[in-house]
């Protein structure tokens, strides 16, 4: 029972996270996703100590955990959309495929560029 | 058989969950990078759907309640950015520039390529976000006008080009920093790409999912920035 009430209370913190980024998002009116400001809090109340990790940490790795579950519907929902888009389906895959590729490689020949020039003016060591 | 459920809120709740941990059975048995669960889940989903004459409609009616869960989970993806704030300090500005750049890149493809296909702008404008985390990328399609569930087509492919070819690629071009790695998978596929990462290496799988967030959040900012120039 005490362990189902630390989730709950986990639970609630989660919560209320949610509805401030929901209130947030409709009084700022930017075109930023609500979980994203949620996303944000979270983070910053977890480096000002406001929020505690074990205060959180239960059920975001419950949640996190099953997260794969929660894109069950949406990827079903793919089926309403297809046999709509027909021939265009072959393209969009193509460009889906080929822009990944193209992002592996940019951002991964970026960051080594930036991390071995580095290395290189403070001689090999890391700080 | 839609008319018999069409009043069940767990009809699709339910079938989600079952279909789930079949899929994790399967993926138990087959170890490969083709064998995702969200994958197979789904596509068994809708096969008995196709199969049984039920609408998604019918099928989301329950559906819709798991969805509910994607707001507090992307809360949560705060956790282990938290946990990995070091590593993200002591690399600041490569995390954020390789990421910006693959950002940028993967946006440049994607309207390039786009404007050579002919591609319809509603399906070009889904896709501009798909290289980031399900919640976050239909929330910005949403924004912007797009399709989500051309958008989620769009993850679904991220993810899985990622964690298939990802290693392979990073081979091909010699990067082989694991820090550079783990950035380089995580942008472009997100919890997919990540979950491949993890089994690469330690520092590959906490860089992956620390671009999960960054990029998510550089996406949010870059994307409404530039659709209505386009």
């Amino acid at each position: 029972m005490v362990n189902i009430m630390k989730y709950m209370n986990q639970l609630g913190i989660v919560l209320t996270v949610c509805v401030v980024a929901e209130v947030l998002y409709m009084i700022l009116g930017l075109p930023i996703p609500a979980s994203v400001y949620g996303l944000v809090i979270m983070l910053l109340l977890l480096m000002l100590k406001i929020v505690k990790l074990e205060q959180v940490e239960g059920i975001g790795g419950f949640l996190l955990g099953i997260m794969p579950i929660l894109f069950i519907a949406p990827t079903v929902g793919i089926m309403e959309t297809v046999g709509g888009i027909g021939n265009q389906l072959v393209f969009l895959i193509i460009i889906a495929f080929v822009s990944t590729l193209v992002t592996i490689t940019v951002t991964g020949a970026v960051a080594q560029l930036f991390i071995r020039t580095r290395e290189r003016r403070t001689g090999g060591k890391d700080e | 058989m839609n008319e018999l459920l069409q009043e069940s809120v767990f009809f699709g709740f339910g079938l989600s969950i079952v279909m789930y941990l079949l899929a994790t059975k399967v993926r138990k048995k087959f170890d490969h990078p083709f064998v995702n669960p969200l994958l197979i889940a789904s596509a068994g989903i809708i096969v008995i759907l196709l199969v049984c004459n039920i609408s998604y409609d019918t099928y989301n009616l329950g559906a819709q309640y798991i969805t509910f869960f994607l707001t507090p989970t992307t809360v949560c993806l705060a956790i282990p950015l938290y946990k990995q704030l070091t590593l993200l300090r002591k690399h600041l500005v490569a995390v954020i520039l390789s990421i910006f750049c693959g950002c940028m890149a993967h946006l440049c493809t994607v309207v390039g390529l786009a404007i050579l296909f002919q591609l319809e702008e509603t399906l070009m404008i889904s896709i501009l976000s798909k290289s980031v985390t399900t919640p976050i990328a239909i929330g910005i399609a949403e924004e912007v006008g797009g399709l989500s569930p051309i958008t989620i087509l769009g993850v679904v492919i991220a993810g899985m080009t990622g964690a298939v070819l990802g290693p392979s690629i990073l081979q091909v071009f010699r990067i082989k920093e694991p820090i550079a790695q783990g950035l380089a998978v995580g942008t472009s596929s997100h919890a997919i790409g990540t979950a491949r990462m993890i089994e690469v290496g330690e520092v590959q799988g906490a860089m992956s999912s620390l671009s999960i967030v960054v990029a998510g959040i550089l996406t949010v900012i870059i994307i409404p920035i530039i659709v209505p120039y386009l």
